[in-house]
């Protein structure tokens, strides 16, 4: 018999969005339960290990999930059905514990790409139902409260900001220094990658110390900004918050009146619980809380809470990075990490021949063996020249990559899988759909783009990765980045959330998540996620009456 | 996953001994430590002479030079085949490929890594792929050694607090 319980709000998800989120709620007075599926992440078990790393988890994840009971879904690829790995993290503060901690604020034109581009054809391409300026004060918030160092010096596309960066930017490394210079000569706009990093001692905690693995690694000092170490603890040092990790929610509950009355979750020991609350924040990610809608199926909603316009789980993106990697004739690398400086936005819109494009920026440090297991063009994969390979050229590698924004797709969705199903017995998610004939001329630029600088840093054996020439069915949907599933819009039926991000016939159902975006920005989301999440939270507290708070 | 029973000291560790404090005291232990020679978990002797025997070809020892005076490890002096019998073992990550390991060691036991690649080519990446990782990977799987391919490169092994700082 599951045990019931009544709060004011719960918040589905310790991540990004829902660690904004419970803050908001929690500093408001309003009682918030913070439901999490896996648990604090220590430093120790995760440390250096690069076969455990979230970047590459060759042996296990580290943060989690991990094993089957923390494992969302099965992973595993075939083509145009893929099953939805998990990749981002399982843990408090989720994927803002390991991840590499670029702060993109998006462009102006990220938020009205129809009125800008046109009707795309073969694609759900809209305005957002809110505008850069909309979103404005609560990137300016999310920099402030997670902590952003950053500078716009030099970049003339970036959206204007109305404060200056809470922290100034980082110093710039060899590899980077010479991408800015040469980019210069080349009449591109370097500037410094912005970064949820401390630059300066920041919010009581100190400044980077530059370990040349941070990327997919938790910061052993703790100066890379997650909600884990921000607004998780503000939130529960208000006393009006408790976190409970371990505790993975099934089911929204929605009655027969199609009124929604709380969660249901399984603790650590499987054991289900009802939790009543006047208000609930979906902050599980794109994919999961899309799941989440889609499982909680009631009377009038058959086919899941807000779903009855067939619109969860559609618009799926996601980011497919593209790159080029060369050698130069000497060695660059150093070991103070972890890389990426040098951002360049000259391709992010207004290309030629097709819409959208990304950012440009030198890449964080490769680990030995992911460089090792790497295919070397022109290098056997074996044997005695293989490994003077690794030993001459590892030092001298220089990467420009980024992520080009991919054209939303109403075909492009997850589904649920009934006939597999999870340690909580909730479906498998598939991802179906494929890649806009737009995206392959976009990653094919991009890369040319990223291969010319090179070139022009005097590079050889340049080596180009953009998934080739032919757009991808099944490629880089809903993995790494993953957004749109719940995504936000003004039309009820072609959209999941309004422009408050409330669930569509629910006066008390909230998304927090990348999710919500209708399009993801040819940058990291993170952040735009995190500025979405506050304004959401700071609306539920400012129109708390009308929900019975 | 590893259990600690002898700690081997690493270049560096002496100056990094002072920070030995605090929050990353405790799991410093486990970095450091790179386990003493053990029976294997789950290759026969046979097995595991087969797997050291391949690896080596993959990732061979170079021989001393004016640069490697003692020359540089290869998978072998690595432990390469230590790392693949971990990560084989009961409930270890790669514990449902043993009977893939098996079956084909049986097969390839007076075969070269060439023969190997183009008679049984799935296996082959696999192991390949394990060898590299073994190789390349953090020693507190059982391989790189001494960090032996973190030395061969020349950048620094664990990235202690306080030890990549920019000059």
């Amino acid at each position: 018999m599951s045990h019931k319980e009544t709060t004011e709000a719960v918040v589905i998800g310790a991540g990004a969005g829902g660690g904004c989120a419970a803050k908001v709620l929690a500093c408001a007075g309003i009682k918030t339960i913070l439901l999490e599926r896996g648990e604090w992440c220590r430093t120790d078990p995760l440390g250096e290990d690069d076969l455990a790393s979230q970047r590459s988890p060759r042996l296990v994840q580290g943060p989690g999930p991990h094993g089957a009971r923390t494992r969302a879904c099965h992973c595993e690829n075939n083509g145009n059905w893929g099953v939805v790995s998990p990749w981002n993290a399982a843990c408090v503060g989720s994927g803002t514990v390991t991840y590499g901690a670029m702060a993109w604020r998006f462009l102006e034109t990220d938020f009205h790409l129809k009125s800008h581009y046109g009707e795309i054809p073969d694609s759900s391409v809209e305005d957002w139902p809110i505008t850069y300026d909309d979103l404005e004060p609560y990137y300016y918030q999310a920099e402030c409260e997670i902590g952003v160092a950053g500078s716009n010096e030099g970049n003339p596309f970036a959206a204007p900001r109305r404060q200056p960066f809470p922290m100034p930017p980082f110093a710039l490394d060899p590899e980077s220094q010479l991408v800015w210079n040469v980019g210069k000569q080349m009449g591109l706009h370097p500037f410094h990658a912005p970064f949820l990093r401390n630059s300066i001692p920041y919010n009581g905690r100190p400044a980077c110390i530059h370990q040349h693995s941070c990327v997919g690694f938790q910061c052993p000092i703790d100066a890379k900004n997650g909600t884990q170490n921000t607004v998780i603890p503000v939130a529960l040092a208000s006393g009006n918050c408790e976190l409970r990790i371990r505790c993975m929610v099934t089911e929204l509950l929605v009655d027969d009146n199609g009124k929604l009355r709380g969660v249901k979750y399984v603790d650590e020991n499987d054991q289900p619980h009802e939790l009543e609350a006047k208000i609930v924040v979906l902050a599980a990610g794109s994919n999961n809380s899309a799941q989440l809608l889609m499982v909680s199926r009631s009377r009038l909603f058959p086919n899941g809470a807000g779903n009855n316009h067939d619109a969860v789980g559609r618009n799926i993106s996601s980011h497919a990075y593209v790159d080029a990697r060369g050698f130069l004739d000497h060695d660059i690398f150093t070991e103070a990490g972890p890389g990426t400086g040098t951002a360049f936005m000259d391709f992010s819109h207004d290309n030629p021949g097709f819409i959208c494009g990304g950012v440009l920026h030198t890449d964080f440090r490769f680990v030995p063996s992911i460089f090792a297991a790497a295919n070397h063009l022109g290098v056997p994969a074996w044997g005695k020249t293989h490994k003077d390979f690794v030993r001459t050229h590892f030092k001298r590698m220089i990467r420009v990559c980024g992520p080009h924004q991919q054209t939303p797709r109403w075909e492009n969705r997850i589904v649920l899988d009934w006939k597999r199903k999870d340690h909580w017995g909730l479906p498998f998610l598939v991802a179906e759909g494929a890649e806009h004939p737009n995206d392959a001329k976009a990653r094919k630029f991009m890369s040319d783009k990223a291969a010319a600088i090179l070139k022009a840093c005097g590079a050889t054996s340049i080596q180009q990765g953009y998934g080739g020439d032919k757009p991808r069915k099944g490629w880089s949907l809903g993995g790494q980045h993953q957004s749109g599933a719940c995504r936000m819009g003004t039309d009820p039926k072609r959209s999941v959330v309004d422009k408050w991000c409330r669930v569509w016939d629910f006066p008390n159902l909230f998304v927090a998540d990348c999710g919500v975006h209708p399009n993801n920005g040819g940058m990291n989301p993170v952040l735009t996620g995190m500025a979405l999440a506050f304004r959401t939270a700071n609306h539920i507290v400012a129109s708390r009456k009308e929900v019975g708070l | 996953m590893a259990k600690t029973t002898r700690r081997v000291f690493l270049g560096g560790g002496v100056a990094a001994g002072g920070l030995l404090s605090g929050w990353f005291g405790a799991g410093l232990i486990e970095y450091m430590g790179a386990a003493p020679d053990t029976p294997w978990k789950v290759l026969t002797a046979e097995e595991a002479a087969i797997v050291d025997r391949l690896a080596e070809e993959l990732i061979p020892a170079d021989p001393p030079s004016s640069e490697f005076p003692e020359g540089i490890p290869g998978a072998h002096e690595a432990k390469v085949v230590r790392y693949i019998d971990w990560q084989l073992a009961k409930d270890a990550p790669y514990a449902d490929q043993l009977p893939v390991y098996r079956e084909h060691l049986a097969k390839v036991a007076k075969l070269g890594a060439a023969e190997v690649e183009r008679q049984f080519p799935k296996f082959f990446a696999t192991l390949l792929t394990h060898v590299k990782q073994g190789f390349y990977g953090h020693p507190i799987h059982g391989g790189n050694f001494d960090w032996a391919s973190y030395r061969m490169i020349g950048i620094a092994g664990p990235s202690f607090v306080g030890r990549n700082r920019p000059a």
